[in-house]
């Protein structure tokens, strides 16, 4: 499926940085339309299916530091990135969103984003959804999850089934339905392979020089490339990083914004939980874009961890997994993290406000108010201190503003680290994603979003991804 | 020697936090928490192994500062001391008034806890002894 090619010639038309879902889009159109393409990993290449997936072997193959890497700040926040051929694609639960309107038109507005309304994005966005086959769960979604719709329908709330990335083929024995993950290493890459376009993993960029108007990367292996045309797509992180230590720093890594996410484990008076629980689906858009309710991960040990501030109760929980899920109240966070490199890695700073510390607050006694509707009898806040929840009464006792050093917040989406749009004042590349007066070195992945989206990210930067290619295969 | 130091006050922290949630251990959850630790201990080390450098160098010099403080208090490094001793230590920390001592703490429990709770798919992720 995916080939690793050995060093033969580091030479290309096109140097595609990172092989997440906007690299990977990327690399596939430029090889279709006939350029000379080179893919460059940091990862390993993987198949999809060599770990179980949200399991220990997961976090030890894909994730970027072991998922060790937490923004700095307070309070701290936990961010899991995939680091693997296909990028983020590999390791996410593949919910589908497209950019909400105003969300767009925010950018447009306040980031002098030209040509990426509602109307010029929606043929990008039936692209991806056609070529990942973006669709509903067919058949029953998982109990956990449907205790959401439960809850918002008994309070009134919208809440819906967000579409994935996802190929089925039949249901197992219990009923659920089965099917593959249309990750990038089952779409894009194979894709780009085929037509021509090479893939070297394990390999790092780490310098970006430009002279005599092509593009010199040195490499953690194999020496270096040379490329008439560089598209940088290693993430929030990675991007300004490189551009970073390669010199290029105005209005690079001083933006980073991401969704920072609280979670409680809820216990219900039935069994919502089982070994194979598959990925939650639902998700309330009462509050969106600023605010988001839904389900997690929600398997033994993820479920343990949750609820680690409540080591007393370890055995209940334990016990009763099966009556057990983890949810989650989501926020569209600030621009107000950094990336910057100590020594030879990138470290994130990100700092939340008292505001925001409210608005998580709020967006937690919410999720507890649904879930007490949605019949859940116990409900463990990851915010240390406090006690386990039994009635809507003692929603009072979770602080009005998140208490910065008590409260465990975690991330899977990170963007706006490189902004794009035709305000030089605010942005690093333009608004089809060339950074701003260097020819011919083109940002395609989160690092564009303007701003954090308030959905998960990832057709946003598939969308953007094709449409900055499309206009850059016309334009040359 | 300061890194012998660190796997041994590593391991000994695994053991106290994972036996602490084996502790007391029902019938029918013996077998998957209890002890040996080594292959929880194995991937609190692989994990910290590829932290980014300066956070790892943290962690490192925070963890041999656990395991004086164990000296200073109670007259032996943090891997020496009996079981009860140690589970004095670690609740100190975790409830300490200093946030940087609870951090280490939650770093080290999380880990633990995750290690855990994945067996028996720890063993296939972790591999053998080096």
């Amino acid at each position: 499926m995916i080939q690793a090619p050995g060093p033969s010639s580091l030479r290309c038309q096109d140097l595609v940085i990172g092989s997440g879902p906007g690299g990977a889009i990327t690399a596939a159109l430029l090889a279709e339309a006939g350029r000379d393409v080179l893919i460059l990993e940091e990862g390993p290449c993987l198949p999809l299916d060599s770990c179980e997936p949200f399991g220990i072997q997961e976090v030890l193959q894909k994730y970027r530091y072991g998922g060790l890497n937490p923004a700095l700040g307070r309070p701290k926040i936990a961010l899991a990135e995939g680091c693997c051929a296909g990028g983020g694609s590999e390791i996410n639960s593949a919910l589908y969103h497209r950019t909400p309107e105003e969300i767009l038109a925010l950018w447009r507005d306040r980031y002098g984003v030209r040509d990426a309304g509602p109307a010029e994005m929606e043929p990008h966005f039936r692209y991806c959804e056609e070529a990942l086959s973006v669709c509903l769960t067919p058949g029953q979604t998982p109990a956990a999850s449907r205790k959401l719709l439960e809850g918002a329908d008994s309070l009134g709330w919208r809440a819906l089934e967000v579409p994935r990335c996802f190929r089925y083929h039949g249901t197992g024995q219990d009923g659920s339905p089965l099917g593959t993950r249309q990750s990038m290493t089952q779409t894009f890459l194979p894709r780009a392979i085929s037509a021509g376009a090479r893939l070297v993993a394990d390999t790092r960029a780490l310098l970006l020089d430009r002279q005599h108007g092509r593009w010199n990367v040195t490499l953690s292996r194999n020496g270096g490339a040379i490329a008439d045309a560089v598209f940088v797509c290693g993430g929030a992180v990675e991007t300004p990083a490189l551009l970073r230590r390669s010199g290029i720093t105005r209005n690079i890594g001083d933006t980073l914004a991401l969704h920072p996410t609280v979670k409680v484990a809820a216990r219900f008076p039935e069994e919502v939980n089982h070994q194979h629980l598959g990925v939650p689906v639902h998700q309330v858009r009462e509050f969106a874009p600023h605010m988001s309710l839904g389900c997690s991960v929600s398997s033994l040990p993820y479920l343990m961890l949750g609820t680690a501030d409540y080591p007393e109760r370890r055995h209940l929980i334990r016990s009763r997994w099966r009556h057990m899920a983890v949810y989650y109240a989501m926020i569209a966070g600030p621009p107000a993290g950094a990336v910057r490199n100590a020594g030879p890695n990138a470290l994130v700073r990100y700092r939340l406000s008292p505001a925001y510390l409210r608005q998580l607050s709020l967006g937690l006694r919410r999720l507890c108010r649904l879930l007490f509707a949605a019949g859940a009898v116990e409900l463990y806040p990851s915010v240390s201190g406090l006690p386990p929840l039994r009635t809507e009464d003692d929603l009072s006792l979770i602080p009005a503003e998140l208490p910065a050093d008590r409260t465990s917040l975690m991330t899977v989406h990170l963007f706006s680290s490189c902004p794009m749009g035709e305000s030089r004042a605010l942005c690093a590349a333009d608004s089809f994603g060339q950074v701003h007066g260097v020819p011919n070195l083109f940002i395609h992945d989160a690092s564009l979003l303007c701003t954090a989206p308030g959905v998960n990210p990832q057709g946003s930067i598939m969308a953007l991804a094709r449409r900055n290619t499309l206009h850059y295969l016309e334009t040359r | 020697m300061l890194g012998r130091l660190f796997h041994c006050t590593v391991s000994a922290l695994c053991y106290e936090i994972a036996g602490f949630h084996a502790t007391p251990l029902a019938e029918d959850t013996e077998e998957e928490l209890a002890g040996p630790y080594n292959d929880v201990a194995r991937f609190v080390i692989h994990q910290h192994r590829h932290m980014p450098q300066i956070l790892g160098w943290t962690i490192q010099m925070a963890t041999l500062l656990f395991a004086l403080a164990a000296l200073a208090r109670h007259g032996a490094l943090f891997h020496r001391l009996p079981p009860p001793r140690r589970h004095v230590q670690v609740a100190a920390w975790t409830a300490s008034r200093l946030e940087p001592c609870r951090d280490l703490m939650k770093f080290y429990s999380s880990l633990v806890i995750l290690a855990l709770y994945s067996r028996p798919r720890l063993a296939q992720a972790v591999g053998q002894p080096e």
